[in-house]
């Protein structure tokens, strides 16, 4: 990869004082607090302080003891696999959908798109004024047209509110699965398939040989990058229902931030944040052992 | 083994128009060729013969049944594309086996059929491989036999030699055809190059905007042009062509020799050769000139082989003369070779 | 001759064909289509209905069973979100916030992204792969220690605090896309300056930075939009009502429990997006997330 590049007098100093200011930024931004985070968590950090007497693992133990922790675990997994495997099959057919020619694909791709775009915010906004038990329009339409008889209280009651936070998780999101898979199938030659048709394959052979083999990998990746920042999503849920009603939508971020900011214990919420991270971490860890494995295989 | 017919066929697209009333037979075994310059409608062609193309009008005949409608894979045909279309996440055997796998073959059969068309371009050694582990020309022998492997009615080729280098290409044109003559199934190749269709071709179809200018052998295109597209796009340099008042001269270089190489009772027409720049390419000396007085001044070409004395040089004029049986004429108007044995007097041009 | 011409000319014509009669290409055209419809219609229905809901008077949006298309069209709820609330604030300072955020990030990870791209010394290549790490790390875990130094330095509470906090996520992605705009510009363009006399800064601003435009406008509206639409760190670092960004400000109402003023909600829900819409035709084209790469291993 190395071609003959001249090099100049002075270079290398340039080199390294363009990259100096991004190097400062990311050290001192991301770098340093990722582990100013383990230091918080081994402290005993009080009310209004941003600091306290060390604790060693007193606050992992706590985390780990504690309910809360545990019921916000499940919820986050909940979350997670209810979130990501819609994503994926809704993004996958929509990217198939689109992948074809046809009058209006332009304007199809640019509203099916949108949800992405648009800020959470307003996805929020939206999505709760629709889903009002009185005035919103879902409620509306499924007794109109006999799915339910009463008004469903969709972010009041336990029962219903995941059920709803991933709705509107998956509206909002799905549409980065789309672009990644679009992005594979457009880059698919199209006299593989010509190839195909004239060896005498059958659409469903045509799918099952040349699009699966090219989209797998892509698809496994971009399941693998949702359910990480699927993982780490705070302010959808925070704002749809607060982590209510009586914590049935309480996942780890959610909990952190009461942990840090409303009941002010900076170290048992840095002591969640990094279990969540180490969590996390695992898990990426175990996909590309399966990879390496499979891989191996081969 | 099919005979295949082009009756009429036209495609009109809502931009141009990529084929014009093609009429057009190709004979069992036979090894054709279409040749013509980018976009002169031979791609479209072999798309409608393969299928993956309908025609506007017209229609396609194999053994003298209609399959202009036909699927491709209901029509025996296979196709070798310009990039080998290999699928890069199978091994060169699985490749291969790819149409039969298709038709649920069993597996037994597979296998031996993929050795016997590995075996047929000798690739026997690389069935284990993957398509980037190969060479391109190892792969273009893969999409070959991978045509082969169904043992098809006829065989289309897109241009399969373009992606290899020079030297490669010579190699594997002689390949291909000594293949050819073997298995002896009705084959259809499209190139634009001309060299390499006068090579494999039985017969070569050279096309031009849509529309066929000749069909024949390369001997007839090449000594017989039937116009003035032909006469330029075949040979290499080109036919020399000359404006006369009322027609237009044609002659190839190799026919332009000096007045001595003549015997003096040849019937020939002689013609003064201003020389301007002397080429020597090794086999070949190219001499740059221009023809006056007994022609309209214009600039022509001489190619005489090295192996000739030639004892021209730059700057000078000498008397050169071409056969009169070598010449050709063509219409003014249309470029249409016509068929005049006599000529009649040449308007000298006056020069005082 | 004449008659020779008609007995040429009487060979039968050809036939005509008609691509589209298949009735297996009919069939599946007409599931596609219904296929998409739904997909829209589901998909875009929730931004239709706010767009349309925000033009409802406020009582309007009340009643049971609702409206759909408004029985009058009212600009009042606009009206209502410039002058009953501080939205104008919010909007200015999420503009501060995320323009701000977004010349920090292009600036700096420009330079550094040029580093990355035309140098090859060492630490340089290693560098890119761990910038790309710190854009996966969790907002959550970020917010604790930055909201130490925050209270630590003195800026809660301000705008600066906010725009530093999140150049954190929006360098990394500069690094990285800038990075592969610059490698698609031939080296030899530079070359070729230097050999005309420029030194090689010279050089990278006459010649590489007018070329890589159209990347640094695309990532540059990623930023934005980033910055634009970011929320945790701006409730944890502010509190007042004139430092709130836009998500912040807005959020504050949907708090409350009872919900008085959906029609401003609306209001300002459009209006936040307005921005990122326009954006967003802007860039559309170029929407296509490259994983490919990263998929398909050494092809």
């Amino acid at each position: 990869m190395a071609e003959a590049r001249t090099v100049q007098p002075g270079d290398r100093t340039l080199a390294y004082v363009t990259l100096m200011p991004s190097a400062a930024i990311l050290i001192l931004l991301a770098g340093v607090p990722t582990i100013t985070v383990f230091a918080i968590a081994m402290q005993d950090v009080g009310l209004g302080q941003t600091s306290g007497p060390f604790v060693g693992l007193e606050n992992y133990v706590w985390a780990l003891t504690s309910p809360d922790f545990y019921g916000a675990l499940l919820n986050t997994f909940v979350w997670v696999f209810g979130s990501v495997t819609i994503e994926m099959c809704l993004g996958l057919g929509i990217a198939l959908l689109l992948h074809r020619n046809f009058l209006g694909r332009g304007v199809a791709r640019a509203i099916l798109l949108a949800p992405y775009l648009v800020p959470t915010i307003v996805a929020v906004l939206v999505w709760r004024y629709m889903f009002h038990d009185i005035v919103g329009i879902v409620n509306y339409l499924l007794i109109e047209l006999g799915v339910i008889a009463k008004p469903l209280l969709w972010l009041s009651t336990t029962k219903w509110a995941m059920v709803s936070v991933i709705i509107v998780g998956v509206w909002k999101f799905f549409p980065f699965v789309v672009l990644a898979i679009l992005g594979i199938l457009q880059s698919i030659p199209q006299e593989q398939y010509e190839a195909a048709r004239i060896d005498g394959a059958s659409p469903f052979q045509q799918f099952w040989r040349i699009t699966l083999p090219y989209v797998l990998p892509v698809f496994i990746l971009t399941a693998l990058l949702r359910t990480i920042w699927t993982f780490h999503k705070f302010e959808i849920i925070y704002l749809l229902t607060g982590g209510g009603p009586l914590d049935a939508t309480t996942t780890l971020p959610i909990l952190v931030y009461f942990k840090g900011f409303v009941d002010f214990e900076l170290g048992r919420a840095a002591a969640i944040a990094v279990l969540t991270f180490l969590i996390l971490t695992a898990l990426i860890a175990a996909y590309f052992l399966l990879m390496r494995r499979a891989e191996a295989r081969q | 083994m099919a005979r295949v017919e082009i009756r009429k066929v036209s495609k009109i697209f809502a931009e141009h128009t990529a084929l014009s009333d093609i009429d057009l037979v190709v004979e069992d075994g036979e090894f054709l060729v279409l040749l013509g310059p980018s976009g002169c409608g031979k791609s479209t062609l072999l798309r409608i013969l393969a299928g993956l193309e309908i025609p506007t009008y017209g229609d396609i005949l194999i053994d003298g049944k209609v399959a202009t409608r036909l699927q491709p894979k209901d029509r025996n045909v296979a196709m070798v594309f310009q990039n080998y279309s290999l699928y890069p996440h199978l091994t060169i055997a699985e490749n291969i086996a790819f149409p039969l796998r298709v038709r649920g073959t069993p597996k037994d059969e597979i296998d031996r059929k993929v050795k016997w068309a590995a075996g047929l371009v000798g690739i026997e050694g690389l069935l284990s491989r993957k398509p980037r582990q190969t060479s391109g020309g190892e792969r273009q022998r893969t999409a070959l036999a991978r045509s082969l492997v169904r043992d098809p009615d006829y065989f289309l080729l897109d241009e399969p030699l373009s992606n290899l280098d020079a030297k490669l290409r010579h190699n594997s044109r002689e390949e291909l055809r000594q293949f050819q003559d073997r298995v002896r199934v009705t084959s259809i190749y499209v190139t634009h190059d001309q060299v390499e269709a006068m090579g494999l071709g039985d017969r070569i179809v050279v096309m031009s905007g849509g529309k066929v200018r000749q069909i024949g052998t390369p001997e007839e295109i090449y000594t017989r042009p039937a116009d003035t597209f032909v006469a330029t796009f075949i040979g290499s340099p080109p036919m020399n062509l000359v404006e006369t008042g009322d027609a237009v001269l044609g002659f190839r270089p190799e026919t332009f020799l000096p007045r001595d190489a003549f015997a003096a009772d040849a019937d020939i027409l002689s013609v003064p050769f201003h020389v301007r720049r002397v080429e020597y390419l090794g086999g070949d000396r190219l001499l740059y000139g221009k023809v006056t007085q007994v022609l309209p001044e214009t600039d022509v070409l001489a190619r005489i082989p090295s192996s000739v004395a030639c004892p021209v040089e730059a700057g000078e004029e000498v008397s050169f003369a071409v056969l009169r049986s070598e010449l050709r004429y063509f219409d003014r108007q249309t470029g249409l070779a016509t068929d005049r044995q006599h000529m009649a007097p040449l308007r000298s041009v006056s020069h005082g | 001759m004449s008659v020779a011409m008609h007995q040429a000319a009487s060979v039968e014509t050809p036939r005509r064909h008609r691509e589209m009669t298949d009735v297996h290409f009919i069939a599946t055209r007409i599931m596609i289509y219904l296929l998409i419809l739904t997909a829209v219609s589901v998909i875009g229905f929730p931004l239709f209905w706010m767009l349309i809901s925000s033009f409802k008077s406020g009582s309007e949006l009340y009643t049971t069973p609702p409206t759909f298309l408004p029985n009058e069209w009212t600009l009042q709820n606009y009206r209502d979100l410039f002058v009953q609330t501080n939205f104008p604030i919010y909007f200015v300072n999420s503009l501060i916030v995320a323009g701000g955020a977004t010349l920090l990030s292009l600036v700096v990870g420009g330079l550094g992204a040029y580093s990355l791209s035309r140098f090859d010394f060492f630490g340089v290549g290693s560098f890119a792969r761990i910038a790309l790490l710190c854009y996966m790390l969790p907002e959550v875990l970020i917010v604790l220690p930055l909201y130490v130094y925050v209270i630590k330095l003195g800026l809660a509470d301000t705008l600066i605090s906010l725009v530093i906090a999140n150049t954190a996520f929006t360098l990394p992605l500069t690094l990285w896309f800038m990075r592969s705009y610059f490698n698609a510009i031939p080296l030899g363009l530079e070359e070729s300056a230097m050999v005309d006399g420029c030194t090689r800064l010279q050089a990278m601003w006459k010649v590489t930075v007018p070329l890589a435009i159209p990347g640094i406008v695309s990532v540059g509206v990623f930023s934005f939009n980033h910055a634009w639409n970011e929320f945790l760190f701006a409730l944890v670092f502010t509190s007042s009502e004139g430092k709130k960004v836009l998500p912040l400000g807005l959020a504050t109402w949907i708090g409350q429990d009872n919900i008085y003023s959906w029609g401003m909600l609306l209001a300002g829900a459009v209006l936040i997006t307005l921005p990122v819409m326009v954006f967003y035709l802007f860039v559309q084209r170029k929407l296509v997330v490259g994983l490919a790469e990263g998929g398909t291993k050494g092809e």
